[in-house]
């Protein structure tokens, strides 16, 4: 009867942490949901009213930017690790030439082929446009991408205290 | 004398250990008393029936060599399976499944390593993930990004960190700038509301 009850008890425990943890799951992606949509929704409204952009156009751009991000992320982990293993190896008590020779030159590898995946994305959506709408997306992109990324590092100091790590410039 | 002392004097008496007082106070106790008397009974059974014959005790030596006949016997065969199997049912190893178990989906949720990356949506070169349970992360990615005058630019961003190691940024990072930001979706929000008013108005 103790052993039921001792059972009974751990599978109870387990069901209703998996329970939370599933809820913790679905409100982390309902949350991701929610900004990538509110950014897909300032980027149209930009593009259509101050770029010019047509709504159909912005769709296929859309589209498009969708279908390199999702070949970039792959490789956007990979070089994040690449460099996670170049700082280790120069870590290392005694720095190993060939192995840094190995890091580097994937990294050199992994560089290539995002430079050309970007290169890829902007040709395609280049055909959809003209040279001059072409020209102020392009103009845009980077405005807008860079301003954020100046955005979110804005308050930089003290998210750099959260992350623990020495800010040395 | 009261009837758990009878019980407990009544093997001693029935192999005739007991003092003549202890053994007559026994006596007068087991007349009057109907469940110390059933007692009696059985056990006098018990004993008659081994000393009659009808049971035997092993010689000696059995019991000397009883304990290592019994582990050979667990390690041989089934009495070790089912000495496993009851084990394996225990409480103690129900809990202890259970804290595995809630360990590893703990770790599933909240990997050591960030998790794979979601993306944002519009902006193509944002990357952004969630860290722990309140605070998702904005990881961000320049790749080969030419750089123009801009009156909103901002240097913060432009030192990166390698873990705790820093390298230059010329030196390890020509195309690709990584960094990552803990911020929190009213944070994003407020930034959102900033972009919105720089490109629209």
């Amino acid at each position: 009867m103790k052993k039921l009850t001792a059972v009974i008890i751990s599978l109870l425990i387990v069901l209703s942490a998996l329970a939370v943890f599933a809820q913790e799951i679905e409100d982390r992606k309902a949350k991701r949901d929610r900004i990538a949509t509110k950014v897909e929704e300032l980027r149209k409204e930009i593009l259509i009213s101050k770029v010019g952009l047509t709504e159909s156009e912005v769709s296929e751009i859309t589209a498009i930017n969708k279908k390199y991000r999702e070949k970039r992320r792959s490789l956007f982990k990979e070089r994040f690790e690449n460099r996670r293993a170049l700082s280790k190896a120069l870590r290392e008590e005694t720095v190993n030439e060939s192995e840094l020779k190995s890091i580097l030159n994937k990294r050199s590898s992994l560089d290539d082929k995002m430079t050309s995946l970007k290169r890829q994305e902007e040709k395609e959506i280049s055909k959809l446009l003209t040279t001059e709408q072409f020209a102020r997306y392009i103009v845009f992109n980077e405005r807008f991408n860079r301003q954020m990324r100046g955005l979110v590092a804005g308050t930089g100091t003290n998210r750099v205290k959260r992350d623990n790590r020495t800010n040395v410039k | 004398m009261k009837c758990n002392t009878v019980k407990k004097k009544i093997p001693g008496y029935l192999l005739g250990e007991l003092s003549e007082i202890e053994a007559k106070s026994v006596e007068k106790h087991t007349e009057s008393c109907p469940e110390c008397s059933g007692e009696l009974k059985r056990l006098r059974e018990t004993v008659e029936a081994i000393s009659s014959g009808g049971m035997k005790f092993p010689p000696e030596y059995y019991f000397e060599r009883f304990p290592s006949r019994v582990m050979e016997r667990l390690k041989k065969g089934n009495g070790g399976e089912v000495t496993e199997k009851r084990r394996l049912l225990s409480p103690a190893w129900a809990v202890g499944a259970a804290a595995v178990i809630l360990s590893a989906v703990f770790f599933l949720v909240n990997p050591i390593k960030p998790p794979d990356t979601s993306e944002t949506g519009g902006a193509n070169i944002i990357e952004v993930y969630e860290n722990g349970l309140t605070d998702p992360i904005i990881e961000v990615s320049e790749a080969n990004e030419a750089y123009g005058d801009d009156p909103y630019d901002t240097s913060s961003y432009a030192a990166d960190y390698l873990d705790d190691y820093y390298i230059e940024e010329e030196t390890v990072n020509t195309y690709t700038y990584t960094e990552r930001y803990y911020i929190t979706e009213e944070e994003f929000e407020e930034i959102l509301k900033i972009l919105k008013k720089r490109f629209l108005s």
